[in-house]
């Protein structure tokens, strides 16, 4: 099945997102090597071009290295995958933070709730 | 790549006239094998009736067969649904006219060798071989005391040579036809009507043409039987061509820039 | 040449009516563009015309910078709306058909698609079903390693299941030296699978673009700026 996109921001973006969150989860181990361009735009079912775009964007992060006529292989930095799980967890909490403080939720409500939840 | 049109477009034909051809064979077959029983019979009189009425039908049948054969097919691979794979062939229209008009003179001609080797199915034997041979020699005969001598054989190639332009001539006058009839809304309507178009102008061209040129009919009348003959086929043979010409450039013009597939 | 197709000027009418009205159109080589717009706006006479089925009344096309003929022909790929196989055939012989006409025939693609999908080669074609049909004409048509490929309304009236395998055949056989436009009204079932965009409104065209730019420019979805356009 082809992953799923919405309509509200530029297709390679989320594909972005979605390799990123492959990454920091370990769906794509680090240092291992990458499927080529046509076969995750495939997978993905978009554009070989809009995928060749996300993955030249994720390589400027230096999540992905391309080896000489290789192929792309996921960073092996650990430390940097570290840095993009700190940077999702922060920047999702802080969009959870912001919806529960327009609601006037305070502090301690939400650890409570928090620390009923089964994960 | 050509071969390759020809080779599908026989195929085509072929696959609709050898089982035809077959039944015909089997007919006749028939018809030969029940005349060789003598029985005194009502009911044997009655199978061995229909059988030659059938083989009868199927005989005048095939020819009219081939033919609409022919014209169905045109209509089919190129202004049908299958059209818009045809004309997306890498060829031009005109390879198309071609192929389809020689393949349907081709397959007149062996619709009528087919006929004839029913006929060798029913009749043929020593006999009959003998009697046919005996009277072929006599009419070659009489032709070369007629005509002059040796020029018999010349005779009966001119006329299979005019028999095979005007063969193409009607075949190619009703993919004109078609041609022409496409563009309109009803295209088999379009079809009929200007076959009949084109019919009467012809036939209108051929009469203002006979009667401005009195000279040819009288040449033709006045010669010596062959010289005659020699009119006469060259005058059917240039009339024939010039047909065949022009339904071809028709026919081309029409498919190749009036294109109108639905 | 890095143009696959050029388009200048592009003019056709119907007995006085005007279907297509002064199209300019480049479309470069590798792209899979979306010709956009409602049921009657010129899509298909614009596809017929590219595929040399109906000459246009002015303009000037180029296709590979050539001129459209038997040239153009044999390297441009199209699959129609309907159906055109001969019912008599039978899938092999649509195969053998297709590879006797077609120097960019591909018989192994077609092999595996054929087994992919499970179907029957000595089955003749009449005895299909209507979607299997659609499936073996779109084989062929994808079989072949063409510069243009020519899809009308490929996935129009198909299930769920087969729209994904088309797309995913479309995808697999993307090609950078190739171009793929898809002509269809089910916008946001493609559009991600799209580069460029072109829409026509009317027999005019209304926008010609790539897929970034348009969402990037307008904020939405093809899918939603379309409606915007064509709202009635």
């Amino acid at each position: 099945m082809a992953w799923e996109f919405n309509g509200k921001s530029p297709i390679f973006k989320q594909i972005n997102d979605i390799i990123i969150s492959k990454i920091i989860k370990g769906d794509y181990k680090s240092g291992e090597k990458l499927a080529s361009v046509r076969d995750l735009a495939v997978e993905a079912g978009v554009n070989p071009n809009t995928m060749q775009r996300a993955l030249s964007e994720i390589e400027g992060t230096g999540l992905l290295t391309t080896l000489r006529g290789d192929g792309r292989y996921i960073t092996e930095d650990k430390e940097l995958i570290g840095k993009f799980r700190q940077r999702f967890i922060e920047e999702s909490t802080a969009e959870f933070l912001g919806k529960m403080r327009a609601l006037d939720f305070s502090k301690d409500e939400i650890i409570s709730i928090i620390s009923k939840i089964n994960m | 790549m050509l071969k390759k049109l020809y080779k599908h477009e026989f195929i085509g034909l072929y696959r609709v006239l050898l089982p035809l051809y077959g039944l015909l064979f089997a007919l006749s077959g028939a018809v030969r094998l029940l005349s060789m029983i003598d029985v005194n019979n009502k009911v044997y009189d009655y199978i061995n009736g229909l059988t030659v009425g059938l083989t009868g039908i199927m005989a005048v049948g095939l020819m009219f067969a081939s033919f609409v054969l022919v014209i169905v097919n045109f209509y089919k691979s190129l202004l049908g649904k299958q059209g818009y794979l045809t004309f997306s062939l890498p060829f031009k229209a005109h390879s198309h006219i071609i192929c389809k008009a020689v393949c349907g003179a081709v397959a007149a001609v062996t619709t009528i060798i087919a006929e004839f080797i029913a006929l060798v199915i029913i009749f043929g034997g020593y006999d009959f071989f003998k009697e046919l041979h005996i009277f072929f020699k006599t009419v070659f005969k009489t032709a070369n005391d007629y005509f002059g001598t040796g020029k018999t054989t010349l005779i009966c190639t001119e006329v299979v040579i005019c028999a095979l332009a005007v063969l193409l001539s009607n075949i190619l006058m009703f993919f004109a036809a078609m041609a022409i009839g496409q563009q309109f809304k009803n295209k088999v309507l379009g079809a009929i009507l200007s076959y009949f178009g084109i019919y009467f102008a012809i036939q209108t061209v051929m009469t203002v043409i006979m009667s401005l040129v009195p000279r040819i009919l009288d040449g033709i009348m006045n010669s010596a039987p062959f010289a005659a003959t020699q009119k006469y086929f060259a005058l059917i043979f240039v009339i024939a061509a010039i047909q065949v010409i022009g339904y071809y450039l028709v026919a081309n013009y029409f498919l190749s820039n009036k294109l109108n597939l639905e | 040449m890095d143009k696959i197709l050029e388009c200048r000027g592009l003019n056709k009418a119907y007995n006085g009516f005007p279907a297509l009205n002064n199209i300019n159109l480049s479309v470069a080589k590798g792209r899979i563009v979306g010709l956009l717009g409602p049921n009657g706006s010129g899509k298909t006479t614009l596809i017929k015309i590219l595929t040399g089925l109906l000459t246009p009344n002015t303009g000037e096309i180029l296709i590979d910078g050539k001129q459209i003929g038997p040239e153009t022909k044999s390297i441009v790929s199209y699959l129609p709306d309907h159906n055109f196989l001969a019912p008599w055939r039978t899938v092999d012989g649509m195969v053998k058909y297709f590879a006797d006409f077609y120097t960019d025939f591909d018989m192994s693609r077609a092999d595996t698609m054929l087994d992919n999908l499970g179907i029957d080669r000595k089955a003749k074609i009449k005895t299909l079903s209507k979607g299997t049909q659609e499936k073996v004409a779109l084989i062929l048509i994808m079989s072949r390693r063409a510069k243009l490929y020519l899809l009308d309304e490929p996935i129009a009236g198909v299930d769920p299941a087969t729209r994904d395998y088309i797309l995913r055949t479309i995808l697999s056989n993307y090609d950078s030296d190739s171009t793929i436009i898809i002509s269809t009204h089910l916008i946001s079932d493609v559009e991600q699978v799209l580069s460029d965009v072109v829409m026509i409104n009317t027999g005019n065209l209304v926008v010609a673009d790539t897929v970034d730019n348009l969402r990037e420019k307008t904020g939405k979805s093809v899918d939603e700026y379309f409606r915007e356009v064509f709202r009635c």
